[in-house]
């Protein structure tokens, strides 16, 4: 019999079947894809947290250095501010003169091109989670004395996106969830309708509705696998290629190897859950209206 | 005891049309009814409610004095293997094979058989049609899915053959061979019920022959015992 009803539930909707296998591989490659893109945001993020920053340029003459001392000692006073350090402007200076164009050596003199460069301090904050808080302490300082501008170094933004990714992230994979529910119970009440005929002569003939539900379970679950298995080696292959080009496996251990190795339980707790008890619940519950 | 009992059942198809008005019937275990009217007279909607392919609107069925509202799915699933139902519309699966569609058939009554595909082509070649065996349900005639359908509820031995027009499209020497098996059904002591205007049917005086014109009962007439 079960060869039978497989024929029957096929038969007709192998296209069906065929566009549930498409949807699937893109389904899950972007799903891990996107999981991979946040771990490794999130990982990179930790190991930086510690290091973020912010620095405050000052412009100031280099005659009015007790400003800039008492602007410091200042800081050093406020609630989130672990450490400061400062770089006068003849630091800055040597720091970036090779990559200053020889014209300005030419017309100036050191010293007056000195002139031009501002103080930079650099602020670190008690820990990562102050770091905002102490931000907006000093756009407060900075609304009150216009020769003051603040520069968030890139590493230290990247480190706050990561903090502020985390809730927007987990909305957005439930949503990601919700859209696939949604796409399976639309999958089951379309074949469900197209193989209505079917269904009703085969309950009429004494049939039980157990029979087909196992039959749509196992093809959508067969068809899902291998679209499953397919994407998630197109992924590795991806992901691995990326961690080389970006070099971000000595950070992160990202290889395809340690991604499989040591993610196998969750890798499996996501195939059980995506390919057999969500469709599982569906189809039981696309069934409903046959039974009285 | 009453096999089967309609208690003043309704049926109403949206939005207004009357298809059953108060039936009140009794189909006693052993009974060869013969429903018979003109066309949309509710013969097949009645036995729709039997087989429960529909639900009445008011009203109440029972099945050995049990109400259907109180029976589960699966208390339907096995009462309907130990029927035989000629549909009018055949119901057959058209992409599988003739023998495919007896054959699952047979497996879903729950019976044993010694030799399952011996006992089908002795059911074809009665009916003319194991040179058709493997053949696709779309591929034949309308006759012949006709005949398969016949076949697909005969051969489980049904305790209860519900028939709805089985012999609509069918040529004499098949009618004659139904008829054959159904007096035989019948004088095993098994309840039929079946809906025709098929006169040679009905000339032959099978049973009682219950009359339905527009929805209603009108008579109740045993012309056979």
């Amino acid at each position: 019999m079960w060869s039978y009803l497989s024929r029957l539930e096929l038969k007709n909707s192998l296209i069906y079947y065929l566009f549930l296998l498409i949807f699937f591989f893109f389904w899950n490659f972007f799903s891990l894809f996107t999981i991979y893109l946040y771990t490794n945001f999130q990982k990179i993020a930790d190991i930086y947290k510690n290091r973020v920053y912010l620095n405050l340029i000052i412009y100031s003459q280099k005659s009015d250095n007790t400003t800039v001392t008492n602007l410091v000692n200042n800081l050093k006073q406020l609630l989130h501010v672990k450490k400061v350090e400062v770089f006068p402007p003849e630091k800055i200076f040597q720091k970036i003169k090779n990559s200053l164009p020889s014209e300005i050596f030419k017309n100036y003199k050191k010293n007056e091109i000195i002139n031009y460069f501002p103080y930079v301090v650099k602020i670190y904050p008690t820990s990562f989670k102050s770091y905002s808080l102490l931000k907006n302490q000093l756009q407060l300082l900075k609304s009150s004395n216009n020769k003051i501008d603040i520069y968030e170094a890139k590493i230290s933004k990247m480190v706050n996106f990561a903090f502020v990714l985390k809730p927007g992230f987990f909305c957005f994979f439930i949503i990601w969830i919700v859209f696939y529910i949604l796409f399976l119970l639309f999958f089951n009440y379309f074949l469900n309708s197209f193989l209505d005929k079917q269904i009703q002569i085969f309950i009429l003939l004494g049939g039980s509705l157990n029979n087909f539900k196992i039959i749509r379970l196992f093809f959508i679950s067969a068809f899902s696998s291998i679209a499953f298995i397919i994407s998630t080696i197109l992924f590795l292959y991806i992901a691995n290629n990326l961690s080389n080009i970006f070099n971000i496996t000595k950070l992160t251990q990202s290889s395809s190897y340690f991604l499989l190795s040591n993610n196998l339980f969750n890798i499996l707790i996501y195939y059980i859950l995506t390919i057999l008890v969500f469709p599982a619940i569906i189809i039981w519950f696309s069934y409903k209206k046959y039974e009285d | 005891m009453n096999l089967f009992f309609f208690q003043n059942v309704n049926k109403i198809y949206p939005p207004y049309f009357k298809a059953l008005i108060n039936i009140n019937l009794e189909i006693k275990e052993g009974d060869f009814i013969i429903l018979t009217g003109s066309t949309g007279a509710g013969k097949t909607t009645l036995l729709k409610l039997l087989y429960r392919e529909e639900k009445p609107t008011s009203g109440e069925i029972f099945y050995k004095n049990i109400p259907y509202s109180e029976l589960k799915t699966r208390q339907f699933n096995q009462l309907r293997q130990k029927w035989g139902i000629i549909f009018q519309d055949y119901k057959l699966f058209p992409d599988l094979s003739v023998y495919e569609n007896i054959k699952i058939s047979l497996i879903l009554s729950g019976k044993k058989f010694k030799n399952m595909k011996i006992f089908i082509y002795e059911y074809l070649e009665r009916f003319l049609l194991a040179h058709k065996a493997q053949k696709k349900i779309k591929e034949l005639s309308g006759g012949e899915q006709q005949k398969v359908g016949v076949i697909r509820a005969l051969i489980r031995d049904p305790e209860v053959l519900i028939a709805d027009e089985p012999t609509g499209n069918l040529d004499p020497d098949s009618i004659k061979e139904i008829l054959q098996i159904l007096k035989e059904f019948h004088n095993k002591g098994k309840t039929i019920i079946l809906a025709t205007h098929d006169p040679v049917i009905i000339n032959q005086k099978l049973g009682k022959l219950i009359r339905l014109k527009q929805g209603e009962l009108v008579n109740n007439v045993e012309l056979f015992e």
